[in-house]
């Protein structure tokens, strides 16, 4: 098809045609081009799908917290204890297996028995800084209401057994002694009765003492594993969240079914809400 | 043969730099094409500020569009389409394309004997710029950037045969108009030959 005159004539001049833009459109294409640039990264006022799916996490969260906290306020706060006592037994443990750790070196190190006495003999000096070491009793080392009392008698009889025999044996328990003091030095083994006969006190409560009640476990440490044990198998067996999600859900099948709904095991009655609103209105 | 060689190669790498953002190489597209790009925009759009403007969004996609330019066809073609469909976006939504099927079609017959020699752009641009809007966009579309009616149809949402009868009174109109300039044209040359005697 040949080109109309008028469009080769148009086409012909204007196809090279050229208009200088002003100068300030470079410069407004490079600011749109920044703006782009930083809309493309995006605030996260731009993250609509994500900010509104880390709403929904949030709620979540927060819904099953506080669920969680009115249910086990509800049931059993002796089920806390138990388990905060167990948790601060299982912290417990693990410093005494540094202990352990420590009480290897001094074996290994017999030859040098005198210089480690030396060393544990300061640590303890540092260690009975506050006491007053009066008349310690050597075999009898009891459950007193103050246990850096109790433990420095065990110090004194190291020290006095190392010094003659220049024994190994002694040195083991006393690096023992000075670090149970030392890592405990406020704990009082009345504490953990405090603890019992406030129970209606809540979670942070609880667990701001937990560190009073390890006392007595520290100080019979050689019941404390049995007894931790014992505390571990107790949680294990109290999965409370669980047991109260899976009656709830129970009910909901039934409900879904088309049975019987037993609105106490849900914990609570709806129909019951529904009478007391009618009654308000008839008044 | 070595000097389109060598521009062939200039152009790739220049894309290639596009396509990794560099910015110089996008000021240097920028510097290179941007005259005649709002000329073409200027062809769609009478007014130059409004026109500039649709030059910085046409820009923009280019720049965030290059990934796209595969290489087939020219990279000024490639442009250029880009730039014609920014300036139809912008008729589209800022203005409306009056496709004025009612306006009186030009009665003259065309006239192929004019010499278009005399004619300078500035008056062939002036003279498009005359034209109402519905008939500019079809007589740009087809007799400049080439499209066929059925494209144009489909660009501008309106039937061939719309296309076919705009493009038709937009050519009497320009005739006319083209006319009037080589007259006035004439006659100034005219009075300049008196002035010389």
């Amino acid at each position: 098809m040949k080109k109309h005159p008028i469009d080769k004539l148009f086409a012909q001049k204007l196809k090279e045609a050229e208009i200088k833009p002003r100068d300030e459109a470079w410069e407004k294409l490079q600011l749109r081009m920044q703006q782009n640039k930083k809309r493309r990264i995006g605030g996260w006022w731009q993250q609509g799908p994500w900010l509104a799916a880390a709403g929904v996490c949030l709620l979540l969260v927060a819904g099953w917290l506080t669920w969680r906290a009115n249910s086990s306020n509800e049931t059993h706060l002796a089920q806390h204890t138990h388990s905060t006592k167990a948790k601060a037994i299982e912290k417990q443990v693990a410093p005494k297996d540094e202990i352990k750790m420590e009480v290897d070196a001094p074996f290994a190190e017999q030859d040098q028995v005198a210089a480690t006495l030396n060393k544990s003999e300061s640590i303890k000096q540092t260690a009975r800084k506050n006491t007053t070491n009066t008349a310690p009793e050597l075999k009898s080392a009891p459950v007193s209401p103050q246990p850096m009392v109790a433990t420095l008698p065990d110090v004194q009889k190291a020290e006095n057994q190392a010094k003659p025999e220049n024994a190994p044996e002694p040195i083991v328990e006393s690096p023992r002694t000075i670090a149970q003091t030392s890592t405990y030095p406020e704990i009082t083994s009345g504490a953990k009765t405090v603890v019992l006969q406030l129970p209606e006190l809540k979670e942070t409560l609880v667990a701001a003492n937990t560190k009073e009640t390890i006392a007595e476990p520290r100080i019979k440490s050689d019941d404390t594993k049995s007894i931790s044990d014992e505390l571990e198998d107790d949680i294990l067996n109290k999965p409370r969240k669980s047991t109260r999600m899976a009656k709830v859900w129970k009910q909901l099948k039934n409900a879904k079914n088309g049975e019987r709904v037993d609105w106490d095991e849900v914990g609570f009655n709806p129909n019951k809400m529904l009478a007391k609103a009618t009654g308000k209105e008839r008044n | 043969m070595v000097k389109i060689l060598q521009l062939f190669t200039s152009e790739a790498q220049l894309v290639k730099s596009l396509q990794k953002g560099d910015a110089k190489a996008q000021r240097h597209l920028y510097e290179k094409y941007s005259a005649r790009l709002l000329a073409v925009c200027v062809r769609y759009i009478n007014d130059k500020m409004e026109a500039e403007d649709v030059l910085i969004e046409g820009f923009m996609k280019i720049f965030d569009r290059i990934d796209q330019f595969k290489g087939e066809g020219s990279f000024e073609g490639w442009m250029r389409r880009l730039m014609t469909n920014e300036a139809l976006m912008y008729l589209r939504t800022k203005r409306h394309i009056e496709v004025d099927l009612d306006a009186p079609e030009a009665q003259h017959l065309p006239n192929y004997e004019w010499a278009d020699a005399t004619l300078e752009v500035d008056d062939l641009m002036a003279v498009i710029a005359k034209l109402p809007t519905g008939y500019r966009t079809v007589f740009n579309l087809y007799a400049i950037e080439g499209y066929s009616h059925a494209e144009i149809a489909e660009q501008l949402g309106i039937t061939e045969s719309t296309s076919k009868s705009q493009l038709h009174r937009a050519r009497a109109l320009l005739q006319d108009m083209v006319k009037e300039i080589e007259d006035l044209n004439q006659t100034a040359e005219a009075v300049k030959s008196l002035k010389g005697k």
